[in-house]
């Protein structure tokens, strides 16, 4: 399926019925935010999928979203975080199961989720064939600010995310698209590895909070003082529209001349738009960098209303 | 390309046509080792110049390099390759990404179709380039090989021209792109039935198979007598490629094609045919041990840079820089140096009045400390000289009651001579350096006073060094993990162990006249340490220090080494090798016994 149109709409005028709703339960308060909230307005019985991470399963929020979806009757399947192709099983086949007569309409909240497991969501609705029209409601609930951790643990993994990786011959130079995040050294690390041409930075300004583009200019102010302005863009987090276009038209543009890396250390929000653009560009590579399962967890509790992105996709 | 400011992007040969190469290369020793008709292999640390020296092997680079009057005095008794070339690109990127086919999910005999495919594809396409520039535009001669091609390959649907040749085989890549975009297994099955089996052998087959095709329908006017296949980037490639080549460089191949790949710093070892006897390939060197060793280079470099970016001054090295007082050695001394009043003089007078250990080191060997001046030739040359750069770096760093001095602008890491040091003759790190010299360092650039202050020099030093070490930090690298109860260490950890220890060897203890500086590895060095070690010699971040200028290292323990001259102003150290000490010693001193009193950074 391919994605054919995209617009943002407020979390109030969100459905509240939906043939499928994909969360996931970890250990952050902001994992049943979404789906309590529509829950609270639905009398039906959902058709709700939860991938429960197997990791960390006793801390911290964890025991209370497993409760809630399992009072909700949610499938949990038990997942691996880190895995694109343990997610990608898992929603495949649920994704399967929806009927073919009519068109369906999903909800993938991906506030907790891991980039492999929205990038295996954004993945398996590339492959659907057999149905034909499909309205996919992504939604993500913001974090109230939390400091990144003291006790920052180095680059271990660098690789490209299993499903999106470009393929193309070196005959023409990398450019590496970075959003970035709040992590000291990842995005260094990454341009460093990679060795592109040219990179292009994506800073979240304006953010959800102050205090976060505050950090993320300061810990990655070496890169962006290496890098020329005309190299970098702001993107206002809470405008995925917006966002997604202005990376779609990045993208586009440097694919004339060079072979396109995207990776995101920033919002889930980018990181969608990540995803949703190397749908259309099978040519672009998204990579990820990472500690390897070495970072403390922080419960990141809800800190606004969720943002809602309305895709549609035809077979 | 020599302009390209390297505050937004760094100078990289691997984006550079081989023309571009060509205009701003300088030649090297290595380069007339590279040209000889055999196998060799290229080692040395990222930016080392490996990727420059492939692509100058290429026609056109050769053709741009001695077509201009420019560079005759560089080439004087150079004489071009026997063989052809042929580039095969290669970036992190292309061989992760092809890595990554076996970490997919699909069936290990589609996987490895794939990637030898796309590897096949790549070299014959790149080879196609090379051969289109042989034939020159005669249409007969590129119908009959691209004909033949065809044939042989079995590619229907293709024009005979190379590059309807080229476009169906990166075609071939774009298919296998589109079936695993969709997880379309049955159809790249399908897909690869129609692929002559030929394209999914060994990594040497398909390119050596249509130099074969090549050369037997070239005119004897046109036809090379040898080739040779260049592989950029080798060491990154996926195990079973890197395997295939390396043993290609010592098995029978056709008696007409070479193979000239890159590699680390460290010696390609374990295979099977075992190539570290070196027996039938040549091991060429790209790094630099001792400070004089990159000296003629980098002279030669710079002066072309300067000349590329002035045209209308004969500015100097020497001019543009100014001597280097940390760095200078005999050669570069002016003849008045250690004599009354000269600044070796000053730095010494000064320092022997609250120096006590260099007070009794001076006395000890019955030197005036009123007036240090050398009595004669071998005072100067076994005690002055010798003792000048510590001498100048704790006059710098340290106040009288041996405490360090506050942040005040330090311009010891400057001048030509610790410019080239600091760069260790990796020719990506001095052109980067010179953009920044230009860009920052000349306040006007019409103005007839070309030279960059001592100061300014300083600061873009000391910003490249903190550039290097942000980068260590940053650096993406899971090494084994140590045998229980040993403490774990990144990249990060063991740079500052080494540059910190020594930093107390020269500035925290008694004025040493015979100081450690370098370290090597104990032979019984767990994995951790070594994966540690080997990555920051790949990096660039500590270099090896052999027995000769040609001698390469076979494996880490045993093996002597010293960090980057490019940390120096981090550390505050020396720009000499010293004598060596075991990384065992360095590793034991835990972090308080590292003097935190003296502060890092300038």
């Amino acid at each position: 399926m391919k994605i054919t149109t995209i617009n943002q709409i407020p979390f109030g005028q969100l459905d509240s019925e939906y043939d499928l709703m994909i969360c996931a339960s970890g250990y952050e308060s902001r994992a049943i935010y979404v789906a309590e909230a529509l829950l609270s307005r639905s009398a039906n019985k959902v058709n709700g999928l939860v991938l429960a991470f197997d990791e960390h399963k006793e801390i911290l929020a964890r025991p209370q979203n497993d409760k809630f979806f399992e009072k909700f009757r949610f499938e949990s399947k038990i997942c691996i975080g880190a895995s694109t192709e343990n997610a990608e099983v898992i929603i495949s086949e649920k994704l399967h199961q929806l009927k073919r007569s009519k068109p369906s309409k999903i909800l993938v909240d991906i506030s907790s989720m891991t980039r492999a497991w929205y990038g295996a969501v954004v993945k398996c609705l590339t492959q659907l064939t057999e149905l034909g029209n499909l309205e996919v409601h992504f939604t993500y609930t913001p974090a109230e600010y939390n400091p990144p951790s003291e006790n920052y643990p180095p680059n271990r993994v660098v690789c490209p995310v299993r499903g999106f990786s470009g393929n193309t011959f070196p005959d023409v130079p990398t450019a590496l698209v970075i959003g970035l995040g709040y992590d000291p050294d990842r995005a260094l690390g990454l341009k460093e590895y990679l060795d592109p041409q040219l990179t292009f930075l994506f800073i979240p300004d304006p953010s959800t909070d102050a205090r976060y583009l505050e950090k993320v200019k300061n810990v990655n102010s070496f890169l962006l003082g290496i890098t020329s302005s005309e190299q970098k863009a702001a993107y206002p987090v809470l405008d995925m529209v917006s966002t997604f276009k202005l990376l779609e038209s990045t993208c586009n543009g440097l694919k004339r001349n060079w072979r396109v890396v995207l990776c995101s250390f920033g919002p889930k929000t980018f990181g969608l738009c990540c995803f949703l653009v190397a749908s259309i560009h099978r040519d672009l590579s998204i990579w990820r960098v990472g500690a390897d399962h070495h970072e403390k967890p922080i419960n990141h509790k809800p800190g606004g209303d969720p943002l809602v992105l309305r895709t549609s996709w035809r077979g | 390309m020599l302009g390209l400011s390297t505050n937004t992007g760094t100078f990289n040969a691997k984006w550079l046509t081989p023309k571009d190469v060509a205009r701003t290369f300088v030649l090297v020793p290595q380069f007339r080792q590279l040209i000889q008709n055999n196998s060799s292999v290229l080692l040395g640390p990222r930016g080392c110049g490996k990727t420059t020296l492939l692509k100058m092997l290429t026609r056109p680079a050769l053709d741009e390099w001695f077509s201009g009057n420019r560079t005759a005095h560089l080439r004087e008794g150079f004489k071009r390759p026997g063989f052809e070339a042929i580039y095969i690109p290669a970036d992190v990127r292309w061989f992760y990404e092809l890595a990554n086919l076996e970490n997919i999910g699909l069936d290990p005999i589609l996987t490895a179709k794939s990637q030898r495919l796309m590897v096949s594809t790549n070299a014959i396409a790149n080879l196609l380039s090379a051969v289109a520039i042989i034939v020159q535009q005669r249409r007969d001669v590129e119908a009959i090989i691209a004909t033949h091609l065809i044939k042989y390959w079995n590619l229907k649907g293709t024009m005979k021209s190379f590059s309807d040749v080229q476009d169906t085989l990166c075609k071939f890549g774009d298919t296998i792109r589109g079936y695993l975009a969709v997880s379309d297994v049955s159809g790249l099955s399908r897909f690869f039935e129609d692929v002559e089996p030929g394209l999914f052998g060994h990594a040497i087959d398909a390119p050596s198979r249509a130099i074969e095709i090549v050369s037997k329908h070239l005119p004897d006017d046109l036809r090379p007598t040898s080739w040779a296949l260049c592989f950029d980037e080798l060491e990154i490639a996926p195990g079973w490629l890197r395997t295939e080549i390396l043993e290609a460089l010592r098995s029978t191949n056709p008696q007409n094609i070479f193979i000239k790949a890159t590699w680390t710093p460290l010696l390609p070892s374990g295979l099977r045919t075992a190539p570290e006897s070196a027996a039938d390939f040549k091991a060429i060197r790209l790094w630099h041990s001792h400070l004089a060793d990159p000296k003629s280079f980098c002279e030669d470099l710079t002066r072309e840079f300067l000349r590329q970016r002035f045209p209308d001054s004969n500015i100097e090295p020497a001019q543009f820089f100014s001597r280097s007082i940390l760095a200078s050695e005999e050669a570069d001394e002016p003849i008045d140096a250690y004599e009354r009043y000269s600044t070796e003089y000053e730095i010494f007078k000064s320092l022997v009045k609250w120096d006590e250990s260099f007070k009794k080191l001076m006395t000890d060997r019955r030197m005036n400390i009123a007036d240090p001046v050398p009595k004669n030739t071998k005072e100067k040359d076994q005690f002055y000289r010798k003792v000048k750069p510590i001498a100048l770096l704790r006059h710098e760093f340290l106040s009288p009651n041996k405490t360090a001095r506050g942040r005040k602008t330090v311009t010891v890491y400057a001048g030509r001579e610790a410019v080239y040091a600091m760069s260790e003759g990796n020719p990506r790190s001095l052109l980067n350096l010179l953009n920044d010299f230009v860009s920052y360092g000349i306040p006007d650039a019409s103005s007839s006073e070309l030279r960059v202050k001592y100061a300014t020099q300083a600061s873009i030093l000391n910003s490249a060094a903190q550039r290097h070490l942000a980068y260590i930090k940053a650096c993406v690298f899971f090494p084994p993990r140590r045998p229980s109860g040993a403490p774990s260490f990144t990249l990060f950890d063991v740079v500052q162990k080494i540059g910190r220890y020594f930093r107390g060897v020269v500035l925290a203890r008694e004025f040493p006249l015979d100081p450690s500086g370098s370290f090597t590895v104990p032979v019984d060095t767990d994995n951790h340490i070594i994966a540690l070690v080997e990555q920051l010699l790949e990096r660039g971040s500590i270099v090896y220090v052999g027995t000769s200028s040609q001698d390469v290292p076979l494996k880490i323990p045993g093996s002597r080494f010293r960090l980057t001259y490019m940390l120096a102003p981090i550390y505050r150290l020396p720009l000499r090798l010293y004598r060596e000490i075991s990384l065992d010693e360095i590793l034991a001193v835990s972090g308080d016994q590292f003097h935190p009193e003296l502060p890092l950074t300038t």
